[in-house]
């Protein structure tokens, strides 16, 4: 055959080439090709290629691709030839310096820049002629278009490879917004600590891919780790970065950060901040992760939108804990309330020669305000009326030990000092010193028509009597409670048709008007001469009147308690 | 409402766990639930058939690297089989396929544990 159907062949053979190559957008397949085709036309053995990827050029992920048949070369050869930015071809040994060196100890005979006019991607690499010949430059003209055609093919898959790396992105931070938006939407449902600590961790997993992690949630700049998927990680490691505010790579601080230096050498790469309000309230340990990759930025951003959803959940979380707690409190304290109620008398069973009236306003609260009315026989009636110190559920257990304790005594047939007496030991042992009770009983006794009673600090009842006159109960003694031993003297009045008895608690006389006056036992004192001539139903309500519009809008701070016993 | 439903059952020497519905934040604590029990059974050969399932968020994702590393310490491991495209593509866009076996079937995945 002559020249010219040699070079028809050769034509042929780069046009069939350029058709595989270009409909190629694999670098491997491409350089594989062009290997394998020069091998075979100049008769050597040994090739390789190296092409930098189409992420390259500064970006993290920069990197080599090498294909070898028998040659091989370091990265660090390959980034000096790149540094070199050959054109064409040239001959191992006449390279530069002590690259020429290196790459004939390779094998390497022959170099080919694989670039377009403006833009270099790579070398192939030829070994030597079999028979040691020297390249002709028919065989170097075929080589140098060969890697002309692979540069416009290699081109083409970089665009497509970057259109590629540049669509995922997008679909990266697509699903990451998804994510974003899911979680807030979750989190606003949870209610619970735990749940929502889970929820970012099955977030960050699944979106970063990160295996290794810790979360510490911080509380006044002191951390508390309650997830640890980071060994070896500790509280006290964490403790500088309680109040760091933006996320932080540790490999950057570390020269100049001991603890960061600890923790990166436990397997910790980036510390993110969980912000509320200006506030630390928690952090986030990344360490490694599925794909080794480092986090980018993009990602530590995403990360950290996600810790900050994730503390506005536990601070609600928290908040809802709280206001439950509170919550329950209440319920006791009004169920409290409810059987404190019940332990009063309602329904005033009929006695001979008297009518009894109560009256009785609890504040909102547990109180301390005790009154009692007890059939003795057909013919004897206690009423008794104490006010405990205090308020709230010591006051109110201190009321129905109390009540107990009182009912208890009066079945025993003792007289109403012995009674009194045992009521303060009680009341003493079962008490703190700061705790006492003011109290007051009578007994009637109405074929006698004799009250005898005892005052244990109370405010002095009323006896009114029918021709006008004020007697004020205070025969007795000391405050319950008090002291162990204390002895009580008891008061006795002669009862007649016509007079009542007036009994009430501090939450009468020292009802406060919007002004924070008292309203005194004087006004109890007019009010009882002016209505004496009421029933006992009347007369409490007249007080009770009088006592509403003279406290007007002001709250009502005491129980308040009235008796009143009319005698016939 | 989105519903998702997870069943369990053994095939020879794997369980079967069997996807419907929508796997994400809310759906996850379902998913751990059931993994917690065979953790707690000391079933660690899994397929995971992904057949029924129509969405998968990076949450759901989460759910099974949750588990992974405890799965394989164990000398087991999580298989992914019969996915959806759109739920492959959503682990393939997270990098999960350096982590899990997937198989195009149950069956397929079946066989590597049983042919141990």
């Amino acid at each position: 055959m002559g020249r010219g159907s040699d070079q028809i062949v050769e034509l042929t053979s780069l046009i069939e080439t350029a058709k595989i190559l270009n409909s190629s957008l694999d670098y491997k397949f491409i350089l594989n090709h062009i290997m394998l085709a020069s091998m075979g036309k100049l008769a050597v053995s040994k090739t390789g290629a190296v092409v930098r990827s189409a992420a390259a050029a500064g970006s993290v992920r920069e990197e080599f691709i090498k294909i070898g048949k028998g040659i091989v070369l370091t990265d660090e050869v390959i980034a000096e030839l790149y540094s070199l930015d050959l054109e064409g071809s040239a001959g191992a040994a006449d390279v530069g310096n002590s690259l020429a060196h290196k790459l004939v100890e390779a094998g390497v005979s022959r170099i080919f820049a694989i670039r377009t006019s403006h833009r270099l991607f790579g070398y192939l690499f030829i070994g030597k002629k079999l028979l040691g010949k020297e390249f002709v430059p028919t065989e170097i003209e075929f080589v140098s278009t060969l890697c002309n055609i692979a540069a416009a093919a290699i081109e083409n898959a970089f665009v497509f490879q970057q259109y590629k790396d540049s669509n995922s992105e997008l679909q990266q931070r697509v699903q990451e917004l998804q994510t974003l938006f899911e979680l807030s939407k979750e989190f606003n449902l949870l209610i619970d600590e735990a749940r929502a600590i889970r929820t970012l961790e099955f977030a960050v997993m699944g979106q970063t891919g990160a295996r290794k992690y810790a979360i510490c949630l911080v509380h006044d700049s002191r951390g508390r780790i309650v997830v640890n998927r980071i060994p070896g990680i500790e509280e006290s490691d964490l403790l500088s970065f309680c109040s760091s505010e933006s996320p932080v790579r540790l490999a950057e601080l570390a020269p100049d950060m001991p603890e960061a230096a600890r923790l990166l050498e436990k397997g910790a790469e980036v510390v993110v901040p969980f912000q509320l309000q200006g506030k630390t309230d928690g952090l986030l340990i990344l360490g490694e992760r599925v794909s080794r990759a480092k986090y980018t930025d993009s990602e530590i951003s995403f990360v950290s939108s996600l810790c900050n959803l994730a503390a506005m959940a536990i601070d609600n979380a928290r908040l809802f804990q709280e206001s439950l707690a509170k919550q329950r409190l209440e319920e006791e304290l009004s169920l409290a309330h409810a059987i404190q109620e019940k332990l009063l008398p309602r329904d005033m069973p009929a006695f001979i020669g008297c009518v009894v009236s109560t009256f009785h306003i609890p504040t909102k609260q547990v109180g301390g305000d005790y009154f009692d009315v007890i059939k003795m026989n057909e013919n004897t009636i206690c009423v008794a009326i104490a006010d405990v110190s205090g308020k709230g559920f010591p006051a109110a257990l201190l009321m129905a030990n109390l009540q107990s304790a009182f009912r208890a005594l009066m079945a025993a047939d003792l007289r109403i000092d012995q009674i009194a007496e045992r009521l303060n030991k009680i009341v003493y042992d079962n008490t703190d010193y700061d705790r006492f009770i003011t109290f007051f009983a009578a007994l009637y006794d109405s074929s006698e028509k004799s009250l005898s009673y005892i005052n244990a600090g109370h405010n002095y009842p009323f006896l009114m009597k029918f021709d006008g006159r004020v007697i004020r109960l205070d025969k007795g003694g000391l405050m319950l409670g008090v002291l162990p031993n204390v002895k009580y003297e008891s008061g006795h009045e002669i009862i007649e048709a016509g007079d009542f008895l007036y009994m009430f608690t501090d939450g009468v006389n020292e009802a406060l008007n919007e002004e924070g006056e008292q309203f005194t036992e004087e006004r109890i004192a007019d009010l009882l001469r002016l209505n004496a001539g009421l029933t006992a139903d009347e007369i409490l309500e007249t007080v009770r009147k009088e006592v509403a519009s003279f406290v007007g809008d002001a709250p009502q701070s005491d129980d308040i308690t009235q008796v009143c016993v009319r005698f016939r | 409402m989105n519903e998702f439903k997870v069943l369990t059952r053994d095939s020879g020497k794997a369980v079967v766990m069997e996807l419907q519905g929508f796997l994400d934040a809310h759906t996850a604590p379902d998913l751990e639930k059931t993994f917690s029990e065979l953790m707690a059974s000391g079933k660690y050969n899994i397929v995971v058939n992904f057949n029924g399932l129509n969405y998968i968020s990076s949450a759901g994702l989460g759910v099974f690297m949750a588990y992974i590393d405890e799965v394989r310490s164990n000398h087991g491991d999580i298989k992914l089989a019969g996915m959806q495209q759109k739920v492959f593509n959503v682990f393939d866009l997270l990098g999960f396929p350096f982590l899990y076996e997937i198989y195009k079937d149950q069956d397929e995945a079946l066989k590597k544990f049983n042919n141990i």
